[in-house]
């Protein structure tokens, strides 16, 4: 369990991270996603006890992180992959970190095979890499320890479109068998892809968190038709609740499949019928395009119709 | 990149800290296993075989016996070895790698105690490394001319040896530790002693200072045949290793202790 309470950090005058609540539980993988300078590093680097944070806690299993005793048994961080040393070797690398945590170099092997980077690759330099090698070489180095816990930077950044489907699947599959994942991005559509729960943060605040249904689910159901009048009065009859866009979109406050029920009851020609959540990149932009906004928590309870309506308007 | 089922869920959280021996192996495998490290120790070693060879070449008999022959081999080390300690304590500080080091190991303190151990381990092995160079040119030297069979070494002069290496190699580390960066930390290791000493030898209400506090003096005194070592001359090195050592490490130690990384 990773949980965040309160934390804040300064640097002289500046507050990088204010006030931010937020858990991480098995089984989950919580995209934290914020605009550049929002705080996500620096929230990510209190976690793992590289900046002390001013007040508040970051904690680890109810333990601060320097308390794991050998933490990478336990959490995989990656950071910034451009952080390892150029004249080193990629199984170097994973070879020095095998020894601190205490696996057999067996498991070297094993990561450099898992990430592709075996053969050849693994006795490159690491100044040799591409981005998206060095990229790959931080997820093996996360993984090294066979930890429960994954907190990763951007780890997105670099990979090809190939790279980043496995790397989803990779973590889908952490989190399933009961892990945790806390990962940053700015690539609302990969968050949207992988994530479970997701945290915006902006100004150093969380804007919004809660699930990724509760946050982007919703109960809209987009429908198009070539009858609108027919649409109406089925849409009434069902007793559904709806608004016509200029372009003949309908807007039903329903699920899908009621819509597409009461359609096929009426008789109704449907031309489209799709799912009208909020869209993540416009929730995003308009929370973090101002940090005038008051604190949206989604948190667990489910009554956010009313404040989805405020936040997508 | 399909084989996620190796990778076991770890449900327990109960591991111990590293052990210290652990870290100091990790500590010392750096320093050999980048193409720059290589080269720096090769650099070292080809210099102390360097030295070797003009003294067989170029010097008279005495130069050629083995007691002056692991003399002559302490100067490219005393010159190198503090470079190699700074550069221990702050390439990770350059090369941004501190950021993995103290997620794996998050109590610094015990990173820098492992830095500083295996510094000490190679000054260790450096040392050994003269000896035995000098053993090899004795035994050859004899193709170069006229040399005297002398073998002895006795084990106070090779102690002091030791003790001479270890304090410049710890002072390399030390102001590494206080500065985290190489460049800066390897100019002021030869300029701050010189322009001490120079200050210290010029202005002559000083002189005492130069006599506690100036590592040409105090600490080159341990490998100075003529000079004879006493409890006096101990205490001088004490003095000298408390300012050169003892003082930029404490600051330093704080400094790491609390500095953000990223």
């Amino acid at each position: 369990m990773i949980e965040l309470t309160h934390l804040t950090k300064r640097f002289g005058g500046h507050v990088a991270v204010d006030d931010i609540t937020f858990r991480c539980e098995p089984g989950t993988v919580t995209g934290f996603l914020g605009p550049n300078g929002a705080g996500k590093s620096t929230t990510m680097r209190a976690l793992v006890g590289l900046t002390i944070p001013t007040t508040g806690s970051a904690l680890i299993d109810g333990k601060p992180y320097s308390a794991l005793g050998n933490p990478g048994r336990r959490v995989g961080v990656l950071l910034d992959a451009s952080a390892q040393h150029p004249g080193r070797t990629g199984r170097e690398t994973l070879s020095l970190s095998a020894r601190i945590l205490g696996v057999p170099q067996s498991r070297v092997d094993e990561l450099l095979e898992l990430v592709q980077l075996a053969g050849p690759a693994s006795k490159k330099r690491v100044g040799d890499y591409s981005l998206g090698m060095r990229q790959r070489l931080g997820i093996a180095h996360a993984l090294i320890g066979d930890p429960g816990i994954l907190i990763l930077d951007e780890p997105a950044n670099g990979l090809d479109p190939e790279g980043i489907r496995w790397m989803r699947g990779l973590l889908r599959d952490f989190a399933d068998r009961g892990g945790i994942v806390l990962l940053s991005s700015h690539l609302l559509s990969e968050v949207e892809a992988i994530a479970d729960r997701l945290v915006i943060v902006s100004g150093g605040r969380v804007q919004l968190s809660g699930s990724k249904h509760e946050l982007l689910g919703g109960t809209s159901t987009v429908v198009r038709t070539i009858d609108p009048d027919g649409l109406r009065r089925v849409l009434r009859q069902a007793d559904l609740t709806f608004t016509v866009a200029s372009g003949g979109e309908f807007n039903v406050a329903a699920d899908a499949i009621d819509v597409g029920r009461a359609a096929a009851e009426g008789q109704v020609v449907l031309t489209e019928l799709r799912a009208g959540g909020a869209d993540l990149e416009q929730l995003f932009l308009d929370l973090t395009s101002t940090h005038s906004h008051d604190n949206y928590v989604g948190g667990s309870t489910a009554s956010d119709a009313t404040h989805e309506q405020e936040v997508t308007a | 990149m399909s084989a996620v089922a190796s990778l076991p869920t770890r449900a327990s959280s109960a591991s111990a800290s590293v052990p210290l021996t652990t870290l100091v192996g990790v500590e010392l495998r750096k320093m050999v296993d980048t193409r720059a490290g290589r080269w720096l120790l090769i650099g070292v070693a080809a210099a102390v075989v360097a030295v070797m060879a003009i003294s067989m070449i170029t010097g008279d008999a005495s130069e050629r016996a083995f007691t002056d022959l692991i003399a002559i081999a302490q100067i490219p080390l005393w010159l190198l070895i503090p470079v190699l300690g700074v550069l221990s304590a702050t390439s990770e500080w350059t090369q941004r790698t501190v950021l993995s080091t103290f997620s794996l190991v998050p109590s610094r303190g015990r990173v820098v105690g492992a830095k500083v151990l295996a510094a000490m381990a190679l000054a260790l092995a450096a040392v050994l490394f003269t000896v035995v160079m000098a053993a090899v040119a004795a035994l050859i030297a004899p193709i170069f001319g006229e040399s005297t069979s002398d073998w002895s070494l006795s084990a106070a002069d090779f102690g002091q040896i030791i003790v001479f290496q270890q304090l410049n190699m710890l002072m390399g580390v030390a102001l590494g530790t206080l500065l985290l960066n190489s460049a800066l930390a390897i100019v002021l290791l030869f300029v701050l002693p010189t322009v001490w000493g120079g200050l210290t030898d010029s202005i002559k209400g000083l002189q005492d200072v130069q006599l506690w506090l100036d590592t040409n003096t105090t600490w080159v005194g341990l490998v100075d045949p003529d000079m004879v070592i006493h409890a006096e001359q101990w205490a001088h090195v004490g003095a000298t290793a408390a300012m050169w050592i003892a003082l930029p490490m404490a600051i330093g130690l704080a400094r790491v202790l609390r500095r953000e990384v990223d």
